[in-house]
Formats: C-alpha cells, sequence, structure tokens
C-alpha cells in the first residue's frame, strides 16, 4: 500500500509506545476472538496429520502400522487430544460465527451467554469423546 | 469587473492540493482498483467471505461424520480400511472433508497473513507460497486417497 506520506516502520523507529496487551484485562470476547484464531491454525496442523495418516494408508500394511503406532504413543494422543479441542471450539465458536453472520445475539449480554456456552460445549463434548475412547 | 472569472488565490490552491493527495477515485487518473488490490476488498472479497462461510458449513456435519468414522475404525486391520475406504458413501465423505477443511484452512491462513504482515511485497510472496502449498497439498492427499481404493 503506497502511502501518501514518509512513514517510519515501528521496527525502525524507539518511540515509546502506549502499553496494550500488558494492560488491558483479558475479557471473554478478545480471549474467545484469538483462541478462534488458534484453534483455527491448530487445525491446519491437524490437516497435516491427516495428511500423514492417509500416506501411511497408501503405503501399504508396514506404513500403516508405523502410523498407528505413532498416534498410540504419548506424543499422538497429546496432539490427537489438541486436535480434538481445537475441533470442538472452533466448531461451537464457528456456529456462533454464523449466528452473529445471520444478525443475532449482538447484544452484550447475548455475547457473554454465547460465549460462555461455547466453553461449556467445548470442555463437556472434548471430555466425553476422550473418555469414550478409553 | 475585469473579466476574471475565478481567482486562483492561495485558498483553492490550497484546496486542490489537499484533495489530490487523497485517494478520490477523482484525485488521480490512475485505476482506484490498483490502488486497493491486494487488500482483499476489490472484486475477490465477497467471494472469499462467502467461500468461508460455506465451507463453514459442510464442514461442521463433514468433521463431526469423520470424528465417529474414527472411533468406528479404531482396532482396524489395514485390509479393514481399505475396504472401509470402498464401503458406501466413505469415499465421497473423505474427499468432501479433505478439500473442504483445506480450503476453509487455506481461507483462514489468507487472513492470518493478510493481517499480520506489514510489508507488502513479503505479503504477496507470503500469500503466493500458501496458495501454491495448499494446492500442492490438495493433489497429494488426492493423489493418497486414489493410491488405497485402487489396487495394485
Amino acid at each position: 500500500m503506497k502511502l501518501r506520506y514518509p512513514v517510519t516502520p515501528p521496527s525502525a523507529s524507539n518511540r515509546p509506545l502506549s502499553p496494550h496487551l500488558q494492560i488491558y484485562k483479558p475479557q471473554i470476547t478478545s480471549v474467545l476472538s484469538i483462541l478462534h484464531r488458534f484453534t483455527g491454525m491448530g487445525l491446519c496442523a491437524g490437516m497435516g496429520f491427516f495428511i500423514y495418516w492417509l500416506s501411511s494408508l497408501a503405503g501399504g500394511e508396514t506404513s500403516y502400522g508405523e502410523s498407528c503406532d505413532f498416534f498410540s504413543s504419548f506424543l499422538g494422543m497429546a496432539s490427537f487430544f489438541c486436535i480434538l479441542f481445537s475441533f470442538f471450539y472452533h466448531l461451537a465458536n464457528g456456529l456462533r460465527h454464523l449466528m452473529w453472520d445471520s444478525g443475532h445475539g449482538y447484544g452484550l449480554t447475548s455475547v457473554h451467554k454465547t460465549g460462555w456456552m461455547v466453553l461449556f460445549f467445548t470442555l463437556i463434548l472434548t471430555l466425553s469423546t476422550w473418555f469414550l475412547i478409553f | 469587473m475585469d473579466g476574471s472569472f475565478f481567482h486562483l488565490n492561495i485558498n483553492t490552491i490550497n484546496l486542490v492540493f489537499n484533495f489530490l493527495m487523497t485517494n478520490h477515485p477523482l484525485s488521480s487518473f490512475r485505476n482506484i482498483a490498483v490502488k486497493v488490490r491486494g487488500n482483499g476488498i476489490a472484486r475477490e472479497g465477497v467471494h472469499e467471505w462467502l467461500a468461508q462461510r460455506l465451507t463453514a458449513i459442510a464442514l461442521a456435519p463433514l468433521g463431526l461424520w469423520f470424528l465417529s468414522q474414527c472411533f468406528y475404525f479404531q482396532g482396524f486391520s489395514h485390509k479393514n480400511m481399505v475396504l472401509w475406504f470402498s464401503d458406501g458413501l466413505n469415499l465421497a465423505g473423505i474427499l468432501a472433508f479433505f478439500s473442504a477443511a483445506l480450503y476453509h484452512g487455506f481461507l483462514g491462513l489468507k487472513i492470518i497473513i493478510e493481517d499480520y504482515v506489514p510489508c507488502a511485497a513479503y505479503r504477496q510472496a507470503c500469500l503466493i507460497f500458501l496458495k501454491l502449498g495448499c494446492g500442492g497439498l490438495f493433489i497429494l492427499g488426492f493423489s493418497f486417497i486414489l493410491k488405497i481404493i485402487i489396487p495394485k
């Protein structure tokens, strides 16, 4: 974007900045929003795991056995748990975003209520699927 | 009066100069679309917004279906997995889930790069890399699925 006047980028200047992240109290609106972005990135990594699983299936018996061993190991289980949490959180908050896109739920009480519903839904579903595995 | 229609004083000069320094469509003969292209709103922004919502709506049931199938084939051998892929609508489900998830992820990562990379040239380079990478991953996954279902 060509600017109409010279601007010093923040990386090149030593001017002091007002504190923002250090002092603004984390609220359900901001935390859930950044968590939505974070879980989105986590799910992109989850797609990498999915493609790895597909490649192990395509490679035959031995490679599939290796990937099964990986997913049964501690690292595989931990990453699967993270992907599960990310999926349920991103699903719940995504539905909340779609609700906003349709025009509903912009009031402050509604935002807070649906925010806590999203967290509750995520926790319940993640823990219940986790205990269904075992 | 002396016949002059308007006076070229410092106020009008100031006004015209300030107007020419804005990004108003009439301030320059360059196409306004050239200036806003790359900011995500000229010509393709609405399509990206809609594609994100549509893939999200498709992914909600597809993701839950894939998760339930993951529980279904927990102890399966490789042979049973290959049989599962060619059973009924499972192949269509996997293809739909994979395509929608990859496209949705690509759109999300595109927005993240547009938000956090300040330099325009570096940002465009990152976006090109992302497009090629996601396209390549799609072809890769598709080729793996083909390799699974086609008997040797």
